[in-house]
């Protein structure tokens, strides 16, 4: 197969290569086809150069609508693709100039990507946020201090109590990931998402990604449900996401290489 | 709490679709927009998607460095 005059190739991810797979539309409709090098079988689409070379990727490197558009089309594939065969992300932009140099890439890169496809075997990656929802009641003020060392006395309480509440909160969220980490393969807490970025006012106290085996899927909802009840008498929620294409845990062959002895 | 399904569709939270690609995924070399364009700009431009200008240096900053598989 060689590439039409003015065309680039997208690649999405690499994928187990399973017989019936439903391949999914891809970026603007292109079809979504599967290359083969080696033992790597890779998810493409043959673009335009005109809409998606990398001159136009330079041009629009700021543009959030019309990367927005180019993520979410790669995403959409990848998620059509996890809920078929295990799927290894790759990470955008993932332009190629045809399909015989991306063949050449993925034949030099084949250890190392056979070894991060392994990585992810059988897994799914799902996510959990923790929020805190309730700050707790203010303690009883009805009473008006008697006196200024009362008045002080009564904010030291009040710190010493929000400060209490804060380091328990601190421990429960450590302690519900773990709990979850335990009923994972591998698992990653990212720094919480910016709230203007998420749109949400509450605090995020955890933002983690898990690894899941697809057949203890049941196993880590349960502990999460348990999870979520345990939080809520601290004014906590839990929330999960998924399954993912487990884009938390694609390490780039380099790193694979480095963490082997890990 | 139930387990929320990620839909395929425009129905994924922008920000945590956003939040795994900023440094989610293998990288292949030979990728031709990487080699004409600074990756960190493409990174910069997924975050204004949702960020108004003044949280995106924050941000940034803040994004995770790159992972190992191993925890």
């Amino acid at each position: 197969m060689s590439a039409a005059e003015g065309t680039v190739v997208h690649a999405y991810g690499l994928i187990a290569d399973r017989p019936a797979l439903s391949l999914p539309g891809g970026v603007d409709g292109a079809p979504v086809t599967i290359v083969r090098a080696g033992e790597v079988s890779v998810l493409v689409s043959e673009l335009s150069a005109k809409d998606y070379g990398p001159e136009v990727w330079r041009a629009h490197a700021e543009d959030p609508q019309w990367l927005e558009h180019v993520a979410r089309q790669h995403h959409a594939v990848l998620q059509a693709m996890v809920e078929q065969t295990d799927v290894l992300p790759l990470r955008l932009p993932g332009i190629h100039p045809d399909v015989a140099t991306l063949e050449e890439v993925l034949g030099e890169q084949e250890t190392a990507l056979v070894r991060a496809l392994e990585a992810v075997l059988g897994h799914v990656e799902l996510g959990a946020k923790v929020f805190l929802v309730d700050e707790g009641s203010k303690p009883d003020t009805e009473q008006r201090p008697t006196s200024g060392r009362d008045y002080l006395a009564r904010r030291s309480a009040e710190a010493t109590r929000r400060e209490d509440a804060r380091l328990r909160r601190q421990s429960l969220v450590l302690d519900a990931h773990e709990s979850m980490a335990h009923a994972s393969t591998h698992a990653v807490a990212n720094p919480p998402q910016d709230p203007a970025l998420s749109g949400r006012t509450e605090p995020m106290l955890l933002n983690a990604a898990y690894l899941v085996p697809r057949e203890r899927m049941d196993d880590f909802v349960a502990v999460a449900e348990q999870i979520h009840e345990g939080l809520a008498a601290d004014g906590m929620t839990l929330e999960v996401s998924g399954p993912w294409p487990p884009y938390n845990f694609a390490a780039t062959p380099d790193d694979t290489m480095v963490g082997q002895d890990g | 709490m139930s387990v929320e399904h990620v839909n395929v569709g425009e129905d994924v939270a922008l920000v945590d679709l956003i939040d795994r690609l900023i440094g989610g995924g293998v990288v292949l070399t030979g990728d031709i927009v990487l080699s004409i364009a600074d990756v960190d700009l493409v990174y910069l431009g997924l975050r204004l998607v949702l960020a108004p200008a003044h949280v995106v240096e924050d941000s940034v900053r803040l994004s995770r460095p790159p992972r190992r598989l191993e925890e």
